[in-house]
C-alpha cells in the first residue's frame, strides 16, 4: 500500500515573528541598527511583507563606508576588520583577499552582499565568487561558518555561532542563484534558511532580524521563480 | 572465467548484490572477495540536559539532523511524496544476499566483521589479499590508510565525472542535464577525482510511484562495471584517463524543494515520451 504525504514550502511563521519585532524596532528608531536592518530589507523590496515595505527607504541610501562601519558595530567578532572601503575600493578588497592574513567572515559576506546588490548587472569579481563557493563548501561539509579564516579558508578561530554569517551567506548565494540560475546556490541557501528559521526569536539585534527576514523572503521568491522558469505546474493547479 | 588480479570489497548492500550477480551472470569471476559484515558501532550514552540550546548547539544539531523546517506537511502541496518499494530496473535479484551469490558461484571469499571499512581488520584483509585491483561498493568513505595498501580501488559513481561529482548525482544529473550517467574510476583521497576507466549516459528513469526507482542506481552502476571488466579482459590493463579536478561541479545533498523539481523534470520527460509522434 502506498503512503502519500503532501508538503509545502512556507516561511509565514518565522517571517511574521521577525516582521513584528522589526516593526517595533523601527518604531523605537534605534538609528544605527535599524538603518542596517533596512539596508538588508531594501535588497529584496518586492518580496517583503507589506508591514515592512515603508521602512526600507533609509537602507537604500547607505554608502559602502557607512555600511562597513555599521556592520562592524554589530559584528560579534570584529577582529581582522579591513579598512572601510569606498565604492571604488570594494573590488580591490576582494582582489586582496588571497594576500590577507585573516578574513573576517561577517565583513567578507556583508561586503559581498553589498556589492552584488549595488551592481546587479555587472559580473561579480572572481575573488567574490571563489570566496562564496568556498564558504558554500565549508557549510555543506562541516555545517559551520567560522568567524575568521585565513586566505586559504582554514579556520582561524573556534567560534562559529554568529547567526548573521549564515544569513549573509544565504543572501549572497540567493543573489548568485538569481544571476546564474545554477541550482547549487539555491540548494545551500535553502538549507541555511532552514537553519535560521527556528532561531528567529533569538535574533535580538535588528540588523540580524532584518537580514534573516530578507533571506527568508528572498529564498521563497527564488523558489517560486525557479519553479516558474521550468514551467512546473503544481499539482493543485492541474 | 576468473578475472586475474581483480577482487571485490563488498558489503551486504543492494549495490554489492547487483555487482556480484551481474559479474557472475557474465562469467566474470573475481579472484577473491572481502565481504565486510558491517555492524553498528555502539552509541555512547549521553545524559540529556534540559536547557535551551546555545546558538552553537543549535547550529551543530541542525547540521546533524538535516531538518527542513520550512518544508513541512501542508495543504498547498508542491509534491506528493509516496513511499513504496519499487522494483523497476531489477536487472538482478535485490533480495539475494551477496554471500548466497558467492557460494553459488564458488568464489573465494572471506567475511570480516567491522564497524567501518577503515577498521584495522578490513585494512589487514585488503593488505593481505592477492588481487591488486579491488571493486568498492560503498559503506564508508575510504581513508588514507586503506587507500595506501598498494591496491587500486575501483568505484562506480552514478554521475558523469567530472561534470557531476558528489552526493545525489542521479537527481543532480536530471536537474542540470536532463539525463543520467555512471562513471568508473580509481579512487583517490579526494572524492570522485581519480582516473576515469569508463563512463556513459543513460536515459533518465521513468518515475515509479513518483520516485526515482530505488534499483536504478545499482542498475546503471553495474552496467558500467561490466564495461570496465570487459575492457580489462580485452586489453589486459585498466586504462585510466586523468580528470582535471578544476572541471565540473561537486554537488551536495539535495534540498527537498529542489528534489521536487527532479520529480517535475521526470514527469515532463515521461509526458514527452508518451506523446504520439507525427
Amino acid at each position: 500500500m502506498s503512503e502519500v504525504q503532501y508538503y509545502t514550502y512556507t516561511i509565514d511563521d518565522p517571517v511574521d515573528r521577525l516582521a513584528r519585532r522589526l516593526e517595533g524596532c523601527f518604531a523605537a528608531s534605534d538609528e544605527n541598527q535599524t538603518d542596517l536592518a533596512a539596508f538588508f530589507l531594501a535588497s529584496i523590496p518586492e518580496t517583503l511583507p507589506s508591514s515592512l515595505t515603508g521602512h526600507v527607504q533609509s537602507g537604500t541610501l547607505m554608502d559602502i563606508a557607512q555600511f562597513n562601519d555599521q556592520l562592524r558595530s554589530v559584528a560579534d567578532d570584529d577582529s581582522a576588520w579591513a579598512d572601510a572601503p569606498n565604492s571604488e575600493a570594494l573590488v580591490q578588497y576582494f582582489e586582496g583577499l588571497e594576500h590577507t592574513e585573516q578574513i573576517n567572515t561577517t565583513q567578507l559576506l556583508g561586503l559581498s552582499h553589498s556589492l552584488l546588490t549595488r551592481q546587479p548587472s555587472e559580473e561579480p569579481p572572481a575573488a567574490l565568487l571563489d570566496a562564496a563557493k568556498r564558504l558554500l563548501n565549508k557549510f555543506e561539509v562541516f555545517g559551520r561558518l567560522f568567524t575568521l579564516y585565513n586566505a586559504r579558508f582554514r579556520k582561524e578561530t573556534d567560534r562559529f555561532d554568529n547567526p548573521l554569517n549564515y544569513t549573509l551567506l544565504s543572501l549572497v548565494l540567493l543573489n548568485l542563484f538569481e544571476r546564474t540560475q545554477q541550482p547549487e546556490y539555491l540548494n545551500t541557501a535553502l538549507k541555511l534558511n532552514d537553519l535560521i528559521a527556528p532561531i528567529a526569536d533569538r535574533l535580538d539585534q535588528p540588523a540580524e532580524a532584518g537580514a534573516a527576514c530578507a533571506a527568508l523572503c528572498y529564498g521563497k521568491s527564488q523558489v517560486e521563480a525557479f519553479y516558474a522558469s521550468r514551467e512546473f505546474r503544481l499539482p493543485a493547479d492541474q | 572465467m576468473q578475472v586475474e588480479n581483480f577482487g571485490c570489497l563488498l558489503i551486504n548492500n543492494t549495490r554489492s548484490r547487483a555487482y556480484i550477480q551481474k559479474l557472475l551472470a557474465h562469467s566474470f569471476e573475481p579472484q577473491h572477495v572481502i565481504l565486510v559484515d558491517l555492524q553498528k558501532a555502539p552509541k555512547a550514552e549521553q545524559a540529556k540536559e534540559e536547557h535551551e540550546p546555545s546558538l552553537a548547539e543549535h547550529i551543530e544539531s541542525a547540521y546533524a539532523s538535516r531538518k527542513y523546517f520550512l518544508y513541512t506537511p501542508g495543504p498547498n502541496a508542491i509534491l506528493p511524496v509516496v513511499k513504496q518499494e519499487p522494483m523497476a530496473f531489477a536487472s538482478f535479484d535485490p533480495k539475494k544476499s551477496v554471500r548466497e551469490s558467492l557460494e553459488e558461484g564458488n568464489i573465494s571469499f572471506e567475511t570480516v566483521p567491522a564497524t567501518s571499512l577503515n577498521d584495522a581488520p578490513v585494512v589487514a584483509a585488503v593488505s593481505a589479499c592477492a588481487p591488486k585491483y579491488l571493486l568498492f561498493s560503498g559503506g564508508s568513505i575510504l581513508r588514507k590508510e586503506i587507500l595506501s595498501q598498494g591496491k587500486e580501488f575501483i568505484h562506480v559513481h552514478p554521475g558523469y565525472v567530472p561534470d557531476v561529482k558528489g552526493s545525489m548525482a542521479i537527481e543532480w544529473s536530471i536537474l542540470t542535464t536532463g539525463r543520467c550517467a555512471a562513471s568508473a574510476f580509481f579512487m583517490v583521497e579526494r572524492i570522485d577525482e581519480g582516473d576515469i576507466l569508463a563512463r556513459r549516459h543513460f536515459d533518465p528513469p521513468g518515475l515509479e510511484y513518483r520516485n526515482i526507482p530505488a534499483l536504478y542506481s545499482s542498475h546503471i552502476r553495474s552496467e558500467v562495471l561490466l564495461d570496465v571488466v570487459r575492457n580489462y579482459i580485452e586489453t589486459g590493463t585498466f586504462n585510466g584517463e586523468p580528470q582535471d579536478p578544476s572541471e565540473g561541479n561537486t554537488y551536495y545533498k539535495m534540498h527537498p524543494v529542489l528534489n521536487n523539481a527532479v520529480f517535475f523534470e521526470s514527469l515532463k520527460h515521461e509526458t514527452q515520451q508518451s506523446q504520439p509522434t507525427e
